[in-house]
């Protein structure tokens, strides 16, 4: 599949992992990052009713009950949107996605591990779930 | 409303279609035919019609008479109505498929009605040119040439709505009359005028027709329904509804067609089976403890920079590598650069070096056993080294800097970084990554990668994270300071820049002579002779004033003839003189006439302003500058305007006076103009404090790996005061011992500590250009010179330009060629050379000043 996530509008840099530090009780951290796809002429879509659903980006996590708790995340379409989005809940991004950089989409990312002791979570993951791509 | 296929009509009373009559003419034999729908029967009237015979039809039978029919037989196939008393129909349509054997003049086709002369007919009017005519009230059609001819069938139609009665041919129509009438198929047989088709009755011409498909409405039908009686010429019958419903028998006709051999329509179907799939991006959430980037704030200041060891997490590709690593590990990071690093590792099993290029790395620094991981570096393996001896391979890794840049964007560049950006200062930028350099010129801001390589614009001045170093803090020694050189600094921008366009100008000019009846005939007083000049002829001025190089006549001269009479001397015994009636107006006393002429010219304008920075300037002893530029240019209107009145733009030009139009279009107008201007203010604004805060303050510390560009650092020594953003940095940490250090670099410019921003610029304009010009450039030269008289002088053809005329009846010498000439009057240098125009200013500014104080 060539969507993926990446660093940058211009999808030069598709990530492989997400490195968040916050330090411990202090402000919460938030990112940006771009799903899209790099490749010309492709679509992604939801594959439970291609077009119509919506393609949701959501928080999964690894390991339940341990680690950090998906709510720890929100997740929106703007860096002002994080204010009032949910910890954890999906985000959506449209019914279909279009490749290139005018079709990118940018997801605005706010950690915030709470009080706790120093430590690096790896529970967490940032998924697009049950989705096809295929030719525009 | 069209009839739906196979001719469909409903005749339940108040529907639309209206059908009230219809003859298919189907049946089998017999001398009497069928009306289907009123039960309206027919016949051959009062005889038998010759050569009748039930014969195949256009649709099913027909009534065919054509086959045997002599001149002079009287017959026709005659409508019988059921009821005399029924209402005349206001609103109609007859149609009737015929076929004429042998086309005779007056040959008539078909004649339906009985209202006092409100009867519809329709005859052969050309036989030789295939002419059909029809007939009804006030209608009279002809169609056109070969529209009928010999035993060919054709559909002749007539309809009557609320306000127009139109006749049609195979479904065209070939005549219209706005004229109302009304119409009914006639009373009985012995009438006159009964209904019938093939006759006329009073002449009763009968040349062999055949009908079919005769039917009549109680509506006008349209064009299109009309057109589906027609059927493309193959007719069609009419299939009756009478359920009364608005739906009603449907016929569907079926048409079989044998094929000669079996084919096969083939869609190729694609189905792509595909399984929903997941994107995934782990997250590596690093929650490290406040004491490791401690003192941020500033407030408070930073007691300590923590110490201890440090290890390296380094992954290639996902795969972690740290426990191969070896040597050091560095990494670097500068404004408006890309991010590096360098690490060196063994790797696990044989290994193809040029497969490292552009692998994906990730490298972070934690302390003590793992604790407090902190990113270092995200990006790419750039250049892989290999030491031979040890088989160590040396990677030199970079974030990607420009490729991220160059794939952003524009619109995005436009509203990360801002700042201003105008081609005729930039030129066309194909790349993005210059793009973006080029907007940030205008910008008191760098850029890089952060960490996650997400871009990020850093301004100067005005950063969230703050950082107060100590005494404490600095690695002993370390702490070192460089002062801008003069060269480095500037206290000026001279910038000059350039608008050219083109002015369209355009002068109307007046050519005028007149003179009084006198001038040309005058006598000198009591006792003498009339004195008498040669008049200027009307032909003359014709001739003098048609062409006027350079000019373009505005009308026809107004030409003043003198009047015709008889002009006696005083006293009249000493003579007088007669003009003619006819020849007053072949004379004249003067003229007007108008020019007017188009040009253009080039105008540019140069501006030439310096920001300067009067305070360093005088502290230098003296300006240190830099010159940057820009030429806008116009697009030109096409050399033909000047020539050609009719070509774009417009320019009206006054009957005498001037009329100019700046020439810029969009792209090349003022307020483009003025964005180049401010574009390079701002730059000039942005190169002068750039080059004030080219001063570094370094020093290094025990590693600080959250401290990054987007932090302005006051450093706190005993014997500096300073404060600045981070420029540059490079984190070491040496695996061996697990020491690592952080060198940084702050950038200082002149001391003072004020804010300043970027002035809002209040731009110098040019004069506008003076235009007055004297009358004499608007009117031509036409004097007048008398010869033949006393003390005429003596021809001189270059400077005697206007009237020349002489004394008719004088005695001097130096007779004039009788004549008329005319000069156009120069446009000036001013008016047609490029036009240069200047403005000229000094803007003093001033920039950001920062803290730097030194004790020692």
């Amino acid at each position: 599949m060539s969507f993926g996530f990446f660093a940058d509008a211009g999808l030069t840099t598709p990530l492989a992992d997400l490195a968040v530090t916050q330090v411990v009780g202090g402000s919460p951290a938030d990112r940006l990052v771009y799903l899209g796809s790099a490749t010309a002429g492709k679509k992604l879509q939801a594959s439970s009713n291609p077009g119509v659903d919506q393609v949701q980006v959501s928080v999964t996590d690894g390991s339940p009950g341990s680690g950090l708790a998906t709510t720890a995340v929100k997740l929106a379409l703007s860096s002002a949107g994080l204010t009032s989005a949910t910890g954890g809940a999906a985000l959506d991004v449209g019914a279909t996605i279009l490749s290139g950089t005018s079709g990118a989409v940018p997801v605005f990312i706010r950690i915030d591990t709470g009080a706790g002791a120093p430590q690096v979570f790896t529970d967490l993951s940032l998924a697009v779930i049950d989705v096809v791509e295929s030719d525009v | 409303m069209a009839f739906p296929a196979g001719g469909y009509a409903d005749i339940a009373a108040g529907t639309a279609d209206g059908l009230v009559y219809y003859w298919p003419f189907d049946e089998a034999s017999g001398a009497t035919f069928a009306e289907v729908v009123a039960g309206v029967g027919g016949y051959a009237h009062g005889f038998t019609v010759p050569g009748d015979t039930v014969a195949a039809g256009l649709v099913g039978n027909c009534r065919d008479a054509s086959a045997a029919v002599t001149t002079g037989d009287v017959s026709a196939f005659v409508i019988d109505p059921p009821d005399d008393t029924q209402p005349p129909l206001s609103q109609f349509t007859v149609s009737l498929w015929f076929k004429i054997a042998d086309l005779e003049e007056y040959s008539v086709v078909c004649e339906v009605g009985e209202q006092s002369g409100d009867f519809m007919r329709a005859y052969v009017y050309d036989a030789t040119a295939g002419v059909l005519a029809v007939e009804y009230g006030y209608l009279y059609a002809e169609s056109a040439a070969a529209s009928i001819s010999d035993g060919t069938w054709a559909m002749l139609t007539v309809t009557q709505d609320a306000v127009n009665s139109k006749a049609y041919l195979n479904g065209v129509q070939i005549g219209s009359d706005n004229a109302v009438g009304a119409l009914r198929i006639a009373k009985g047989l012995t009438e006159r005028h009964a209904s019938k088709f093939g006759a006329h009755f009073y002449d009763p011409i009968v040349r062999g027709v055949a009908v079919d498909e005769a039917a009549m409405w109680s509506r006008a039908l349209t064009q299109p329904e009309i057109a589906d009686l027609w059927n493309a010429g193959a007719g069609t019958s009419i299939v009756i509804d009478v359920s009364g419903g608005a739906g009603g028998p449907i016929s569907l006709p079926l048409v079989i067609t044998s094929a000669s051999a079996a084919q096969t329509i083939s869609l190729p179907v694609r189905v792509s089976a595909v399984v929903p799939q997941t994107l995934s991006l782990p997250m590596r959430i690093s929650a490290i403890d406040s004491s490791v980037v401690g003192g941020l704030d500033g407030a408070a200041g930073w007691a300590a920079a923590p110490g201890g060891a440090w290890q390296a997490i380094v992954t290639l590709d996902g795969t972690d590598i740290s426990d191969r690593l070896t040597g050091q590990i560095l990494v670097w990071f500068a404004d408006d650069e890309a991010r590096t690093a360098e690490f060196a590792f063994l790797p696990a099993s044989t290994l193809q070096p040029m497969s490292l290029t552009g692998r994906h790395v990730y490298i972070a620094f934690a302390q003590g056993s793992g604790i407090n991981a902190q990113p270092m570096f995200s990006g790419v393996v750039d250049a892989p080294a290999i030491e031979a001896r040890t088989g160590i391979i040396r990677c030199v890794c970079t974030d990607q800097l420009q490729e991220v840049f160059s794939n952003a964007p524009r619109d995005w560049i436009d509203e990360a970084v801002g700042g201003r950006w105008h081609e005729s200062v930039s030129g066309q930028q194909a790349d993005n990554w210059q793009y973006m350099l080029d907007r940030l010129a205008s910008v008191p801001a760098s850029v890089a990668l952060d960490v996650a390589q997400s871009p990020r614009v850093l301004p100067w001045r005005g950063l969230p994270r703050t950082l107060t170093v100590r005494d404490a803090d600095v690695i002993d020694g370390s702490l070192s300071i460089e002062l801008p050189s003069r060269d480095q600094m500037r206290t000026r921008i001279d910038v000059r820049a350039q608008y050219r366009y083109t002015r369209l100008r355009g002068r109307g000019i007046v050519a005028a002579f007149n003179k009084p009846f006198a001038y040309y005939a005058s006598y000198g007083g009591p006792g003498t002779g009339l004195r008498l000049l040669q008049w200027p002829t009307v032909s003359m001025i014709g001739a003098a004033t048609e062409s006027l190089p350079g000019w373009t006549l505005a009308a026809n001269p107004v030409i003043t003839s003198p009047p015709s009479g008889v002009y006696y001397a005083n006293p009249p015994d000493f003579g007088g003189y007669i003009i003619p009636p006819d020849v007053a107006p072949t004379l004249a006393m003067g003229f007007t006439a108008y020019y007017h002429t188009r040009w253009q010219q080039v105008v540019t304008e140069t501006y030439e302003i310096a920001v300067t920075l009067p305070a360093l300037e005088s502290a230098l002893g003296g300006p240190v500058a830099e010159t940057a530029g820009a030429t806008l240019q116009a697009d030109s209107v096409s050399d033909d305007w000047s020539r050609d009145d009719s070509v774009a733009p417009t320019l009206t030009v006054p009957l005498v006076g001037d009329v100019s139009l700046s020439w810029q279009p969009a792209g090349a107008a003022a307020a483009d103009r003025d964005e180049m201007l401010r574009t390079l203010l701002d730059r000039a604004w942005v190169r002068l404090y750039a080059a004030q805060r080219t001063g570094r303050v370094r020093w290094s510390l025990p590693a600080r790996p959250d401290i990054w560009l987007d932090v302005w650092a006051q450093i706190e020594s005993g014997s500096v005061r300073a404060a600045g953003k981070i420029v540059e940095g490079r984190h070491v940490l040496d695996l061996d011992t697990g020491e690592a250090t952080s060198e940084l670099a702050i950038a200082v410019g002149l001391p003072g500590g004020a804010e300043a921003s970027l002035p809002s610029w209040s731009l110098p304009s040019v004069d506008a250009p003076d235009d007055t010009r004297p009358v004499s450039a608007y009117s031509c030269e036409i004097g007048d010179y008398v010869g033949g008289d006393t003390g005429s002088a003596p021809f001189d053809e270059d400077t005697m330009i206007g009237f020349c005329t002489n004394v008719v009846n004088g005695h001097g010498t130096n007779l004039y060629p009788h004549q008329l000439s005319i000069r156009s009057p120069e446009i000036a240098a001013e008016d047609r050379d490029p036009l240069d125009l200047t403005a000229s200013a000094e803007i003093a500014v001033s920039v950001p000043t920062y803290l730097l104080e030194i004790d020692p």
